[in-house]
């Protein structure tokens, strides 16, 4: 065995380390995501990174759930992809994985669970901003700071709910594909209606001038 | 060791029977400083080395484990939590002074329950046949005189199935990395035991002492020999330390 097709374990390693403090923090400021995460007891989740090249395991077990850089437990989920897709899926949480560059094997109900369970807890984000800065603000100004940070954490946590119900009610007012192309032909009809009629007005208008100037012509030549 | 039964001390020739006094009087220096020096020396790696040992033994609640030389008891204290009240961690080590720093510590952390210390030589293990689940022997193997007798000795102690893993320096992978290990070990390594530990010779042991110790291959070979099976090794840190697993069949 060597080291070059897993990469480097020690690296592994500080991965899980890092991994783990976070969600161990995390569980800390959102003791309900712990019960959720309870319940997938026993579930084991591969995460293989093929660029740069290193894999990882999260074992969900009791106390909590835990990162490892080796598992010999059996695997329920399995998902591979280059870093830079991995972070992406992280981030973007798809409902499928089509055209995400990440390959998922195993039984896909495990991810849904882990994010289900991960962000509709009710993280207590007040909890770190207390711990960190209650010592220098004093508790008063920390419990206000708390507050303002909790409404704009709150707006933003609403933002995309009202956006949605927003742009639909907004779509209802708004021409679809068909309609615009519709739209667009009858008002290129009207266009060219227009311009007919334009032209024609001004073939009538040069007729007209056309019988005025006869009259004064011979008068011109009289003259001459 | 050689026929003649003559050993490697580092780059030094030695009686074989005068080794292990040579490596106690070495260990017994510089045991109160030696989790500092572990944390300078590696600059923290040495952690995420026994981590990923922790991980690869693959323990489970109500298993006994044997750490061998085990020092400080860096190991020790994580398999203590992992194999619980029913199992057993035993703690041993050749060197009374390191395994009295690592009793220390240990209760002071906590861990005593499941935790037993036995001052044992590697080559005559003191414990019934088929006793353990899993071994391991971390930064130790280099310093033991007859590195095929250790062996040996850990195959007879560990159960059927039962594994065996060695963390242990060993040879760089790249050129470059090893003209800088090198310079580091015999440069940097002895100033900073004579800053830290006011003992810089125990730590130019140490450099010397990696240098004669078996490769990856040769490690691999050594164990196949003593009986062990399916033998494989991953490399850490580009091959500056890399861990052994055997098991036993």
């Amino acid at each position: 065995m060597s080291s070059s097709a897993t990469g480097d374990p020690a690296l592994s390693s500080a991965l899980t380390a890092g991994l783990n403090k976070i969600m161990a923090q995390y569980i800390h400021y959102a003791p309900g995501a712990l019960q959720k995460l309870s319940k997938l007891e026993g579930k084991v989740l591969k995460i293989t990174c093929t660029t740069p090249p290193f894999e990882f395991y999260l074992e969900l077990e009791a106390p909590g759930p835990k990162f490892v850089s080796f598992s010999e437990k059996p695997c329920d989920c399995a998902i591979k992809g280059s870093l830079p897709n991995l972070v992406s899926i992280a981030i973007t949480k798809p409902t499928n994985f089509a055209d995400t560059g990440v390959t998922l094997s195993g039984r896909p109900f495990l991810l849904q669970a882990l994010q289900d369970a991960l962000s509709e807890s009710d993280f207590d984000w007040q909890g770190p901003i207390h711990d960190l800065l209650g010592d220098y603000l004093g508790p008063v100004s920390a419990h206000l700071l708390q507050k303002v940070v909790g409404k704009a954490f709150n707006t933003a946590k609403k933002t995309p709910a009202y956006l949605a119900e927003y742009l639909s009610e907004e779509a209802n007012y708004l021409l679809t594909r068909n309609e615009f192309q519709h739209e667009q032909s009858e008002l290129q009809v009207l266009r060219e209606q227009v311009e007919r009629l334009d032209a024609r007005i001004n073939k009538l208008a040069s007729k007209q001038t056309q019988k005025q100037s006869p009259e004064i012509k011979p008068r011109h030549k009289t003259q001459k | 060791m050689d026929n003649n039964d003559s050993t490697h001390f580092g780059f030094q020739t030695v009686k074989a029977s005068e080794k292990a006094q040579k490596v106690a009087n070495v260990f017994r220096s510089v045991a109160s400083r030696y989790d500092l020096m572990n944390d300078l020396m590696s600059g923290g790696v040495h952690r995420l080395w026994k981590q990923v040992t922790i991980e690869m033994a693959a323990a489970r609640e109500g298993q006994k484990i044997l750490d061998l030389a085990g020092g400080t008891g860096d190991l020790s204290y994580k398999f203590s939590r992992i194999v619980g009240e029913e199992g057993l961690v035993v703690l041993a080590d050749i060197n009374d002074a390191m395994l009295r720093v690592g009793r220390d510590k240990l209760i002071d952390r906590g861990a005593a329950s499941n935790l037993r210390y036995s001052q044992a030589d590697a080559q005559y293990l003191p414990y019934a046949d088929n006793t353990f689940d899993c071994i391991t022997i971390a930064f130790g193997l280099r310093n033991v005189t007859d590195k095929s007798l250790a062996l040996k000795s850990m195959l007879r102690v560990l159960k059927p199935g039962g594994r065996l893993l060695v963390l242990e320096f060993s040879k760089p992978q790249y050129e470059w990395l090893e003209k800088i290990y090198d310079q580091y070990s015999f440069r940097a390594l002895p100033f900073m035991g004579k800053i830290v530990a006011n003992d810089a010779e125990s730590y130019r042991y140490l450099a010397e002492s990696i240098r004669m110790h078996p490769d990856q291959e040769s490690l691999k070979a050594l164990m196949e020999e003593a009986g062990f099976a399916q033998v494989s090794y991953q490399n850490m840190t580009g091959g500056i330390v890399a861990l052994h697993k055997g098991f036993k069949v």
